[in-house]
């Protein structure tokens, strides 16, 4: 692609990955990090990527930097679905979106990941798959097993629907 | 096969796992009996069979060893709940879900929660600094019209300035003096207010000199053929001052230039005291006092160039050396510089204040700032 498809990709895409690896790392400075080290691994390659197929470039490389920075600071310990539903702190959040979000953030990390491409950006299973290195049945469990998590926490935590 | 004394072990082993037929463990017999140490080893050889340790090894990693499955661990309604939000279900499976949950309240409950539980996108949340992020090769962005007509437009630019500046000269100048022959004849002054307004004993700024109009100028044109000086004659100019060396003359009469202003050495060939401020100004030595006048060589030169180009190189020249030009002076040679090119009559004029500060700046009739 060219530069100006390039720039154009900056401006359609940076919100959508950083908000993606905001949501995985709850760091703001080691998310700015990774997507600009995500649009400069394009650009270094922008001869050889196609404008329809940046987006899906631009968030399997920052999927896969952020999972190595993760791997690296080995801060967050993804934790099993039998752990998801453990003990709350039993705070009352008044807005849905709050306790949708921190119900996303005490998913385990494959299922985090793969829900958050699916509702933020509407990728397919298929697309999911070639982003995180899935075939699309796993993406399919996940994404199953992740809104199932999700439910069962509203009903952990009283919300009235 | 038939047993012999190089392979009997492998038919003891047959033998005691049960892999020989009737016929083979027959055949084994009859060995056995013609060979009768071996007969011995054979029944010593059930001995040696290991028996299984009961004690409990468990391998305590089998569950990392694992690898997920494709079983979704979901009720058949909640898979079929889930899938009908992703879209994935059929239409016609999807209305008898809707017909099955419309029929519990639990069940719609359960629909609901389903439906709230998807992560929307937070719009507050935007990468800062997205041009950060940009590239802007040349290449890519300027179209090659565009990159040729920037770059004549500095080349046209930068020729205006080359043709109003006068190169540097250093050589030393000589005087050429015209016996009997007014060099020039001061005119009043042009028409501006900063001129009319100037007190006659005001000191008039550098900068605002300017050449005033004239009906015909009498110009001195030295003859250097027919009268060359001999070596005896160099010799004795060598020796004396630039304001003193003799040279024929022819006049000429030329037509004034009314748009380009222009100075000369008016001060020196003038007795009055409006125009001995500009002698002064100029730092030139005054002539001597009854002597013919004089007009140096560069002078006489200068002139010839400003009948063919219309430019005071010599006013130009000592403006340059005595002010240290600002970008509107450079905008206005430029823009000069243009006209010349062109063949445009674009003048350019410029008013300052005591400070030397541009109150006013003009391009030919139809453009005027002032402050």
């Amino acid at each position: 692609m060219t530069a100006l498809e390039y720039n154009q990709c900056v401006d359609a895409h940076a919100d959508g990955v950083y908000r993606f690896i905001l949501k995985n790392i709850k760091d703001e400075d080691k998310a700015r990090d990774i997507v600009q080290d995500s649009f400069e691994k394009m650009w270094i390659k922008v001869e050889e990527i196609s404008f329809p197929k940046a987006k899906s470039y631009l968030f399997t490389t920052a999927y896969h930097t952020m999972i190595d920075a993760i791997r690296k600071d080995s801060k967050q310990s993804p934790m099993d679905d039998a752990s998801f539903n453990q003990h709350h702190t039993g705070n009352h959040y008044s807005d849905l979106k709050e306790i949708l979000n921190e119900a996303i953030s005490r998913l385990p990390e494959i299922q985090r990941n793969v829900v958050l491409l699916r509702d933020y950006e509407g990728y397919s299973y298929q697309e999911i798959g070639e982003i995180t290195g899935l075939n699309e049945s796993q993406v399919k469990v996940y994404i199953y097993r992740a809104r199932n998590a999700l439910k069962s926490y509203l009903v952990s935590m009283d919300v009235v629907v | 096969m038939n047993v012999t004394r190089e392979n009997y072990e492998v038919f003891f082993l047959d033998y005691y796992e049960g892999n020989l037929s009737a016929q083979q463990r027959g055949v084994l017999m009859d060995f056995l009996s013609v060979n009768p140490d071996l007969k011995a080893e054979f029944e010593n050889f059930e001995q040696i069979i290991l028996q299984p340790d009961d004690s409990a090894v468990i391998f305590g990693l089998k569950e990392s060893l694992k690898k997920p499955t494709n079983e979704l661990e979901l009720s058949p309604r909640e898979a079929r709940m889930i899938a009908h939000f992703e879209g994935d279900l059929e239409e016609e499976a999807s209305r008898l879900l809707l017909a099955e949950v419309a029929q519990s309240s639990d069940l719609q409950k359960e629909f609901k929660l389903y439906a709230i539980a998807r992560m929307e996108p937070d719009s507050t949340i935007a990468y800062q600094g997205k041009s950060a992020l940009k590239h802007y090769p040349l290449a890519g962005y300027m179209p090659m019209m565009r990159r040729i007509a920037v770059a004549a437009i500095l080349l046209g630019f930068m020729a205006g300035i080359w043709f109003l500046l006068p190169t540097s000269d250093k050589t030393q100048e000589y005087a050429i003096s015209v016996p009997g022959v007014p060099v020039l004849i001061p005119d009043p002054p042009v028409d501006s207010e900063q001129i009319s307004a100037t007190p006659q004993t005001h000191r008039i700024p550098q900068q605002e000199l300017q050449a005033p109009k004239r009906p015909e100028t009498t110009l001195a044109e030295a003859s250097v053929a027919p009268s060359f000086p001999s070596p005896m004659q160099l010799a004795a100019m060598q020796a004396m001052p630039a304001g003193a060396l003799p040279a024929t003359a022819l006049q000429t009469s030329i037509a004034p230039r009314d748009e380009f202003a222009w100075f000369t050495w008016v001060g020196r060939m003038s007795e009055t005291d409006e125009f001995s401020a500009y002698a002064d100004a100029m730092e030139e030595p005054a002539a001597p006092q009854g002597s013919t006048n004089y007009i140096s060589l560069a002078s006489l030169a200068y002139s010839g160039l400003e009948r063919t180009t219309g430019i005071n190189f010599e006013r130009v020249e000592k403006e340059i050396a005595s002010t240290r030009l600002g970008f509107w002076d450079l905008a206005g040679a430029g823009i000069a510089g243009i006209g010349q090119l062109t063949g445009t009559s674009l003048t350019v004029d410029k008013e300052r204040d005591e400070d030397g500060r541009i109150t006013m700046f003009a391009i030919g009739d139809h453009f005027r700032i002032k402050r």
